[in-house]
This record gives C-alpha cells, sequence and structure tokens, in this order.
C-alpha cells in the first residue's frame, strides 16, 4: 500500500520559512500514526498518544482508521474508539491534528493531508524536563497486591471457616485457597489421617486447642498418677497441648524437653510431701542411684507353698539388703568357668546365651526355667546307670512316687528271678511270678520299698540332684517325707519396672560390659544389675553431646497404664464441668 | 561532614538499630524453650509484637515524607530511621520464624518482608550512589541546560539545513523523530535511543523509508554520503558542519540518555518496594489473624 503524505505545518522550532506542504510517500501495510520516533506519521501536537492510530485497507480496498492506544479519535466529528471505514473527504482528528483524506486515482494509493498546529514549546520542554521522573503507577500495583493477597489468603479461606458449605469443595479442589494454607508446619505422622480438617482439633475460633478434642481419639490414654488417688488434683491445671506440640518443625509429637519432668520431680516434695519419689533434674548429674525391685517371701500359712511373694525396692546403698532371696542355689561363676563344666557331652565351656535368651522383641530376656536351661545338665536321675531312673521337677509327692514305683518295681524283679532283697530264698517256678504275695511278704516288700525310697529321696534332697540347686529345710520332728521342705523358687523378670530398658538397643555391647559381677558371682542372691555409673559411662544428660544425650523419656514413659484413663481421673471432670 | 539518611545524627537510628538486633539475638540464643523456637514461644510472641510494629512504623514512612508540614520529626530523621530500622525488622522477623518456613501463607508473609527489605537495601544503594554518579555524568549541567543546548544545536543544524530542500526535510524529520521523553519506564530504565528517520526518496516517486537513528547514526550516514556526492565547496561545507552538530548532538544525546538511566535505577527499587508493602501488610494481618484463628 502507498501513503502520500502532505504536511501543512511546520514542526515546533522550524523556522516559519520551512511551512510549505511538503509530500511524502511510503510503502507500508499499515500506516501508523503517533508521537514515538518509530510511527510513520509522527505528530507531536497535543493531545497524541505514542502509538495513537493506524490507518489501513481490508482486503476489499476499503480504508480504514482504527485507535490502537484505546484513546479517541474523531471522524469528522463523531467520537470513535474502534476502527471505522474512511473515504474520500473525511476529517480524522487526532489529538489537535487533522488529516484528510484525499480522492486517489489508485485504490492501492491513499492521499492524506496533515494539518498540524504548532506544537507548544514550553510545554514541551517541561515534559522534557519531567522525563526522568516518570514511571508505572505504583497505586494500583499496591492495592491489586493487597487486595488479592488478603482475597487469597484470608478471605476466601475464611469464607469456608464461616460457610462450611463450601469448606469442603474449597479443601478438595486442587488450586482452590483453603485453610490448609494457614497451617504453620506438618503434622505429625501420627495425625495425618486428620488430614485438612482442621477443625477437629481447633473447634473454637481464636481458643487454644482443648483436651476435648484429644480424647475423640484418646480415651484411653493412661494417667501419669493413680487416678484414684489425690494426686490427680497436681494434673488439674496441665492441658494436652502442655507437652504435645502440633504443627512444629521438625514434626515432633512428644515434647522431650527435661523441664516437663523437672518441673515437679525436681523438688517433688513441695507438691507432694509424703512422697518417696526421689527428686532428680538430669540423667547426667543428678539422678538417684537405681533401686532394683526384687521379688521377695514372706511366710503365708493360708498359703500352699506357705510364703507369699511380693515387689520390693532394694537400695544399692545398703548393701546387706541389697539381694535377691529367689531360694535357688546358683553360682554363675561356675557355670561360667572358662575349663568348661561337665555335661552329657563331656566338658563344655558356658556363655551367657547358652541360658539367658532374648524374647521375639528382643527387649527383654525368656525366663529362665529348669527343663529348658538346667536339664541338659542336670538331670534328675536317682540312679546313675538307669536312663529311666528320673523324678519329676517340681513335685516332692511325685518324687516320692515315682522311687516308691521304682523300688516296688525292684522288688518284683527281685524275688521273682534271684530272690528278695531280704533273703528268703525259694526255688523258681515256671509262672511263679504270678503268684500272690503273701500278707506277711507283702508288708515286708513295702517296709522295704519304704526305707529304700526314703534313702534315695534323703540323698537327692540333702546330697545331690535337688540339694544342688535348692535350699532344702529339713524338719526333724517329722517323718517320711514331710520331714523335708524345698524353698519354692521365684525368679525376679522385671528388675526395674518404673524403666524402660531394651536389650536389643545395647546389642552391639557385651553381656559382661554392664553384668560385670556375673562372671565372678558365686551366689544367687548376688544382684547383677548394672549401676548408674555403669549407664553414666555412654549416656549424659539430656542436653549432652559427648556421650548419648538421654532425656527422661527415654526410660520413664509419662502415661503409666497401671494408673488408670486419664479421660476417666477426676481432674479431668473437673475441668469439664468448668468449661 | 555532609549529614545524610546513612549518617543522621551520628548514626543514632543505626546504634539503635543494630542495638535491638543485637539484645534480640541474645534473647534468642539464651533461650531455651522447651519445643523447637517457633513464632509461639514467648519469646516468638515478644519478637513477632517487636516485627509487627516495626512493620507498621515502616509502612508510616509513607506518609509522613509525603506530609510535607508535618512536624513530627524530620524528614531525613525518618528515613534514618526507617532504613535501618527497617534491616532490624527483617532480622527480628527472622528469628520470630525460628527459621521455619514452608508453604503456608506465614512463609509468603515472610518471603515478601524479604522482598520489601531487599528492594530498601537496594534503594539505599540507590540513593548513596547514583546522585552522585548523575551529577558527574552530566558535567555539574543540570537537565534543563542539557536539553537548551540540544536545541541550540537543532537550531544550529535547522539553519545550516537550507542548502537543499532534502537536507532540511531530513533535519528537520530527525530532530522531529529525536528520543526525548519516551515515556516507556523501561526504555529510560534500558537507555536504548529508539530515535528514527524518515528518509525520504531521491525522486517523489519513490518511496520514503524509516529507519533507527541511534546516535544519529542513520543521519550521520546520510548526511556523509551526501557530503561525498556533493560537488561545490560551499554545500560540502555546510554538510560538513552539520555532521559536526549531529555528532555533538549525539554526544549530549548520550548523556541525557545516561542520565534518564540512573534517574530511573534510582527509582526503580521503589516500584518493587511500595506495592510490595502494601501486600506485606495485607500478609501480616492474615498472618496474625489465622494464628490466632486456628489457636
Amino acid at each position: 500500500m502507498r501513503f502520500c503524505l502532505l504536511r501543512r505545518a511546520s514542526v515546533g522550532g522550524a523556522p516559519k520559512g520551512a511551512s510549505e506542504a511538503r509530500g511524502l510517500l511510503i510503502h507500508a501495510r499499515k500506516l501508523t500514526i503517533g508521537r514515538a520516533p518509530n510511527q510513520h506519521l509522527q505528530l507531536t501536537c497535543p493531545g497524541v498518544e505514542h502509538r495513537h492510530a493506524v490507518v489501513m485497507t481490508n482486503s476489499l480496498g476499503g480504508l480504514r482508521v482504527a485507535p490502537v492506544s484505546g484513546r479517541a479519535i474523531l471522524v469528522n466529528g463523531r467520537r470513535e474508539i474502534r476502527a471505522r471505514r474512511v473515504s474520500a473527504g473525511d476529517v480524522i482528528e487526532i489529538g489537535a491534528a487533522k488529516l484528510t483524506v484525499h480522492p486517489s486515482r489508485s485504490r492501492r494509493a491513499v492521499i492524506l493531508e496533515v494539518q498540524e498546529p504548532e506544537s507548544d514549546e514550553e510545554a514541551v520542554d517541561e515534559r522534557q524536563g519531567e522525563a526522568a521522573s516518570s514511571g508505572p503507577r505504583m497505586s494500583p500495583w499496591s492495592w491489586a497486591l493487597s487486595l488479592g493477597f488478603a482475597l487469597l489468603f484470608l478471605l476466601l479461606p475464611l469464607s469456608g471457616v464461616v460457610m462450611p458449605g463450601i469448606q469442603e469443595p474449597l479443601r478438595e479442589t486442587p488450586l482452590l485457597p483453603s485453610d490448609g494454607l494457614w497451617s504453620p508446619g506438618p503434622l505429625h505422622t501420627a495425625h495425618q489421617s486428620i488430614g485438612t480438617k482442621c477443625e477437629a482439633c481447633h473447634a473454637r475460633p481464636f481458643e487454644p486447642v482443648r483436651d476435648q478434642e484429644c480424647f475423640v481419639c484418646h480415651a484411653v490414654v493412661a494417667h501419669h498418677v493413680d487416678i484414684h488417688s489425690n494426686d490427680v488434683a497436681l494434673f488439674r491445671d496441665e492441658q494436652c497441648t502442655d507437652c504435645h506440640r502440633e504443627h512444629k518443625q521438625p514434626a515432633t509429637l512428644v515434647q522431650r524437653d527435661p523441664r516437663v519432668c523437672t518441673d515437679c520431680h525436681a523438688d517433688l516434695k513441695r507438691r507432694k510431701p509424703n512422697t518417696s519419689v526421689e527428686d532428680v533434674t538430669d540423667f547426667g548429674s543428678d539422678h538417684p542411684e537405681f533401686r532394683v525391685t526384687v521379688l521377695a517371701s514372706r511366710p503365708a500359712p493360708d498359703n500352699d507353698e506357705g510364703l507369699s511373694w511380693r515387689s520390693v525396692r532394694l537400695d544399692r546403698n545398703d548393701p546387706e539388703h541389697f539381694i535377691e532371696h529367689s531360694h535357688l542355689k546358683f553360682s554363675h561363676a561356675q557355670h561360667l568357668d572358662p575349663k568348661g563344666v561337665k555335661s552329657p557331652t563331656g566338658e563344655r565351656v558356658l556363655s551367657c546365651q547358652d541360658c539367658h535368651k532374648p524374647n521375639a522383641s528382643g527387649r527383654d530376656m525368656q525366663p529362665i526355667r529348669m527343663e529348658t536351661h538346667c536339664s541338659g545338665c542336670h538331670s534328675l536321675r536317682f540312679d546313675e546307670h538307669d536312663p529311666t531312673s528320673g523324678v519329676p521337677h517340681g513335685d516332692l509327692p511325685g518324687m516320692y512316687k515315682t522311687l516308691r514305683e521304682h523300688f516296688s518295681r525292684a522288688y518284683l524283679i527281685q524275688t521273682s528271678t534271684v530272690g528278695s532283697y531280704t533273703g528268703d530264698r525259694r526255688l523258681r517256678r515256671p509262672g511263679g511270678e504270678q503268684r500272690a504275695l503273701s500278707e506277711s511278704e507283702q508288708r515286708r516288700a513295702r517296709d522295704w520299698v519304704d526305707s529304700q525310697s526314703l534313702k534315695i529321696a534323703r540323698e537327692l534332697l540333702e546330697k545331690r540332684v535337688c540339694a544342688d540347686c535348692h535350699e532344702v529345710t529339713r524338719m526333724p520332728d517329722r517323718t517320711g517325707l514331710e520331714q523335708w521342705q524345698v524353698q519354692p523358687v521365684q525368679l525376679t523378670s522385671s528388675w526395674m519396672p518404673r524403666a524402660r530398658f531394651d536389650h536389643a538397643a545395647h546389642i552391639s555391647e557385651t553381656c559382661v560390659s554392664c553384668h560385670a559381677g556375673a562372671p565372678k558371682s558365686k551366689r544367687a542372691t548376688d544382684i547383677l544389675l548394672p549401676d548408674i555409673a555403669r549407664c553414666r559411662e555412654c549416656h549424659g544428660g539430656a542436653s549432652s553431646s559427648a556421650k548419648v544425650a538421654s532425656d527422661c523419656l527415654m526410660c520413664h514413659p509419662f502415661h503409666v497404664p497401671s494408673r488408670g484413663p486419664w479421660l476417666r481421673s477426676e481432674g479431668i471432670a473437673v475441668k469439664a464441668d468448668v468449661r | 561532614m555532609h549529614q545524610s539518611f546513612v549518617n543522621y545524627r551520628n548514626y543514632r537510628y543505626g546504634t539503635v538499630a543494630v542495638l535491638a538486633t543485637l539484645a534480640t539475638i541474645a534473647a534468642y540464643m539464651l533461650d531455651k524453650p522447651r519445643v523447637p523456637a517457633n513464632g509461639g514461644t514467648w519469646l516468638g510472641y515478644t519478637l513477632g509484637t517487636i516485627a509487627g510494629v516495626l512493620v507498621i512504623f515502616l509502612s508510616l514512612f509513607g506518609i509522613r515524607k509525603r506530609a510535607f508540614h508535618s512536624r513530627m520529626g524530620t524528614a531525613i530523621g525518618w528515613l534514618s530511621a526507617h532504613v535501618y530500622l527497617g534491616i532490624a525488622a527483617l532480622i527480628i522477623a527472622t528469628l520470630h520464624s525460628g527459621m521455619h518456613f514452608g508453604a503456608n501463607v506465614h512463609t509468603v508473609a515472610y518471603v515478601l518482608m524479604c522482598v520489601v527489605t531487599l528492594s530498601g537495601c537496594w534503594g539505599v544503594y540507590a540513593y548513596v550512589r547514583y546522585p552522585g554518579l548523575m551529577t558527574r555524568q552530566r558535567g555539574n549541567l543540570r537537565r534543563k541546560e542539557l536539553l537548551q543546548q540540544i536545541e541550540e544545536l537543532d537550531q544550529r543544524s535547522l539553519g545550516l539545513a537550507r542548502i537543499t530542500r532534502r537536507v532540511e526535510a531530513l533535519i528537520v524529520d530527525s530532530i522531529r523523530r529525536t528520543d526525548l521523553d519516551d515515556p516507556s519506564f523501561w526504555s529510560q530504565l534500558r537507555g536504548r535511543d529508539r530515535s528514527y528517520l524518515m528518509i525520504a526518496a531521491e525522486s517523489a516517486s519513490q518511496a520514503a523509508h524509516l529507519v533507527p537513528n541511534f546516535d544519529n547514526h542513520a543521519l550521520i550516514e546520510q548526511l556523509a554520503e551526501m557530503r561525498l556526492a556533493a560537488i561545490d565547496e560551499m554545500t560540502r561545507a555546510t554538510l560538513q558542519s552539520l555532521l559536526e552538530c549531529a555528532g555533538a548532538k549525539a554526544a549530549l544525546l548520550q548523556r541525557l540518555r545516561r542520565e534518564t538511566t540512573l534517574a530511573a535505577r534510582l527509582r526503580i527499587w521503589l516500584f518493587i518496594h511500595v506495592p510490595v508493602c502494601c501486600a506485606l501488610l495485607a500478609a501480616l494481618c492474615t498472618h496474625v489473624v489465622t494464628v490466632f484463628l486456628y489457636w
């Protein structure tokens, strides 16, 4: 397309003589008009935008003028903000400039006469002087950003809180803002099933999370003290969230800071004057010596065993009483003799693991059983050469019965083969075994069997087999089997029930690195548990950096299952009423 | 020594800011909260309150600096406090966060605060560096004087250009199409010369074409060609003078543009600083409301 521009006025600053008409031919698809230097027709008069309008032809050869800056143009005095068809004779006004369309002989040529008033030099200069201080306007951006932020992050999620109907769609639709955006940190994995249901815990706006919301799921969580005791009152002001803080990084559900415990346990007597629990502030520097709980017996005449067992806590600082009285005779030193001990297969060197085997979890040891752990070497035979001569374990009448059966059989066999042990010789005939014994023979036989059985029983109970391991007392005023009493045995299984210890976690250690006294212990009464000093060789206080940092919760649980559910404690009932 | 917002009253607010920052850092280091440090401990709430109040105070600077008749402190004093306390506020807010960040509204607020503070730091750098550069750059001439010199060169060129119609048209067009007031802030910032030149054809039947006239290059090229083609000494001398004018104008335009660029750089940070600060105020409100809504 060819555009022929005819100018009628001079530019500002040009001498007046230069104002005569000048023609300019431009080849272009569109004729651009505006203030900017790169416009085909540059107009510098007032009211002209940098890129104000274009003149173009459509496919049919019709001429059109279109404003491009959003600012209107006038065509024949009419305001136009859209493209408009123009033809010869039409006058287009752009700002203060006038463009007249002249008739053209060619359809491919447009003749435009341009009339531009002289620009106001002062105004231009002033504008140019200010040019450097212009720039994008800030207030629209400021409003847009702040209102946009408030809408996106506050008002939209808040609308879900106020109108539960739209809460779910907001939360479930990706990219829509929901109150999940307000979460300051991740939930612990244990709570992730709550998902995006903030109200599950945050039931009331502008109010801290309450215990009730926790008890919806944790109804059986145990108390720290016996819920039937008055100690419950000490916990009246405690909240679940005092220790269990969510949305923190890293996501730790249990607050392990020792102060959670030492707030009370540093000086427990202040809160509970009659307590037997000793004060503690730090495992590494201020923790009482371990007290060991063992089973102890006391006479109980109405009991079958004549004894009752109860747990007693022993103080290590009182060595005289720091013993376990299980009524067993046992020497660790003898069993762990490096030269070995006698066994059916010859000399055998025993190790700790031969008897002390971990249970399925590895935390604790399986209980010691005679049948499992001892009988391999300690046979209960009263006749070394007769493998059928074993007596039952733990059953004194049963043992005596076995002995009597044995000697009765022996009597009958002897009398039928080489005569009786009593010396009454008779000829043997075929079928003689079938002959019934006479009354005197029976008495004689019984006396003999009884005396033999008692003789062997005495040997077993006082000299070997039973006496090897058991404490047997003999009451001279009684006769027969009743003169002996084997003291019942109870081995302690939970030595420190108030603490948790995991053998599996200490598997890299050897047994004797903690139970150092075992190889030298000659008595079963020795308590072979390590003292606190041994633990402190590896475990330091909660803030220790040189040793394993050990906080209270590493060994002591806060919620003790035997104390009863917290929810049912009176304290909670009171708290619930208040609310 | 010249008193600027940097050394206002012998670094009064700088000292206040440093002391406040050191005090909060010390409190943060000494405090041993039971949970990992976060905005919800007593120190967290304290630091959050301080940072929040500081942000509001810093925003008030936008109002104070427009209130020319205000007697509430001097504008330079306010600016000095704004700069130093602004940096302190970011440090205090960082301690308030306990370095816990995530995909949530609170971290967005913190990021906005970082953007505002960093753009402000850039502004401090610009205010310290560019005014001196600008003065040196324009050789102690004021902008208006530069423009006046250009105007004089233009008049001289027009006077010389009357030798032929074509030369006159060329000079007139080059003056019209000299880029002096590009309104686009980004062009100002880039400092590009967006001048053009409409080069008319030798004969009236041929089409003219529009070419970029960066630093008067196209004009100088045209004039040089004409000078080569000129026959008489007089025309050649005139064209030589016109070439000298074109060269001198190019040099002046360069200085003007460089100054425009520096002036734009002096302000560009503000277009980030102010709108993002408004967003930060919205974010701060959101942060405070939501934290206590779901306590």
